[in-house]
């Protein structure tokens, strides 16, 4: 049977799902956590088939949660829940490996979208994770403010992020616009969520997110 | 049918509720409104039996809902859901007579309470017309609210309690400041309340006495 890790801190929330979710109890079995160090010590103990993540939650949010599944289970799929997702957004970053359903949604809404996503198994990407790109889009999204950090075998850089826009990008000697293109073209780094440094970094990249990810993605191509 | 007025601003809680409450849906019809004028905008449209409110919105917030209502639509009984309550202060609501649900709270007691409420065949007075100033004023405190309050009476008296973070910190009637005005205020009868923005500028704190005390010194002493 497949086990289904739902995440969130409103209490309310997961109440209603583990009652409402009695009537899928054939189709799948639900475990909660009220926050990501909780769903950290459940994935470390449990065999999941699939997580179901809030994103901004107290102790360890939902990103978090899912830059540490990326790296020691880089193979389970995921759905978002988000109130702020614009549509745009969602569509744009949507892969097998991760879902959105917006909040509001009735608990069978939901369960249409998790009884698929069992159905669809094992989703592409499932060696390498969740893209870089996704989540510097769901930084994006919730209006993070924060210092993302990006690391493989031969690079290492951080993306700094001021309420959601893109201020600064540092990847060896390059800086800004041109250490963020970089960084984004890395394949299958890890990736670290880590609170920003108290001292005021100035904006040095003025270019809009997407307009740099399609830009790397046009770089990716030539070579 | 009777008509329930769920008011919330987080959109997720709403399904939650009217999910969950669909099944009670041959006892009455559930109503939603995201914030407290969204909310005033549905009772002038149309009648509703009763109303559940959060206290902590953006526009206009539950207090001020409350005290409109209390204006407006003294009969329409509420139900109060917050985020704050401990369970003193919620006991102390509950002899106010105000209905007090404590998030996180089970939908299936709201239910109750909502089918309680409806089922009463006369509602004395309507919930509203029994909290008096003091009911108010405990929810300020437990909301942890920063207000300027506007106390009334018929022989236009007037005085203000300025509220920092649900903590009474100046009470002004006439020339009186402080404590004093406070006492005058709170020992008024038959006043009429209004929440208005408090001054920008930091507020000092001249009333150390807790405001519990107080209502309870204002009781004393006639």
């Amino acid at each position: 049977m497949d086990t289904v890790l739902i995440v969130d801190d409103s209490v309310m929330l997961i109440n209603y799902l583990k009652d409402s979710f009695k009537e899928y109890k054939d189709e799948f079995e639900l475990i909660t956590a009220n926050d990501g160090q909780e769903a950290i010590e459940i994935l470390k103990s449990k065999s999941i088939s699939l997580l179901v993540t809030d994103l901004q939650m107290p102790n360890i949010d939902g990103l978090g949660l899912l830059s540490y599944k990326n790296k020691y289970y880089p193979s389970i799929p995921c759905i978002v829940m988000s109130a702020h997702g614009t549509s745009k957004i969602i569509e744009a970053i949507q892969q097998d490996i991760l879902q959105f359903i917006e909040k509001p949604f009735t608990a069978e809404e939901l369960a249409k979208v998790i009884i698929s996503a069992l159905k669809r198994g094992s989703p592409d990407g499932s060696l390498s994770g969740i893209s870089i790109v996704s989540f510097l889009q769901m930084v994006e999204m919730e209006q993070k403010t924060c210092l993302c950090e990006i690391e493989s075998s031969d690079t290492k850089g951080f993306f700094y992020f001021k309420g959601g826009a893109l201020y600064h990008a540092v990847c060896g000697d390059l800086k800004g616009e041109e250490a963020a293109l970089k960084l984004i073209q890395i394949e299958n780094p890890t990736i670290n969520f880590k609170k920003p440094p108290a001292r005021k970094i100035p904006r040095r990249i003025n270019a809009e997110l997407t307009a740099l990810i399609l830009e790397a993605m046009r770089l990716m191509d030539e070579s | 049918m009777d008509k329930v007025l769920i008011v919330d601003d987080d959109a997720q809680l709403l399904t939650i509720i009217t999910d969950t409450l669909k099944k009670y849906r041959n006892k009455f019809e559930l109503i939603t409104a995201k914030d407290g004028l969204d909310a005033i905008k549905v009772m002038r449209k149309q009648p509703v039996s009763l109303v559940v409110t959060d206290l902590k919105m953006p526009n206009v917030n539950g207090l001020v809902l409350l005290a409109y209502m209390s204006k407006n639509f003294p009969t329409i009984p509420c139900i109060i859901m917050t985020g704050y309550g401990t369970p003193f202060l919620k006991k102390r609501l509950e002899e106010e007579a105000l209905h007090y649900l404590e998030k996180p709270f089970k939908v299936t007691d709201l239910a109750r309470a909502i089918i309680s409420i409806l089922g009463q065949e006369e509602i004395l007075g309507g919930t509203l017309n029994g909290v008096s100033v003091t009911g108010f004023l405990k929810l300020v405190e437990i909301e942890h609210i920063t207000c300027l309050c506007e106390i009334s009476s018929h022989e236009s008296k007037k005085g203000y309690l300025l509220f920092d973070g649900g903590v009474l910190c100046n009470a002004y009637y006439g020339n009186i400041r402080g404590e004093e005005a406070a006492l005058i205020l709170l020992k008024m009868d038959d006043v009429k309340i209004k929440f208005r923005k408090p001054p920008k500028e930091k507020v000092s704190r001249k009333i150390e006495t807790e405001l519990s005390d107080l209502l309870t010194e204002a009781i004393r002493t006639p």
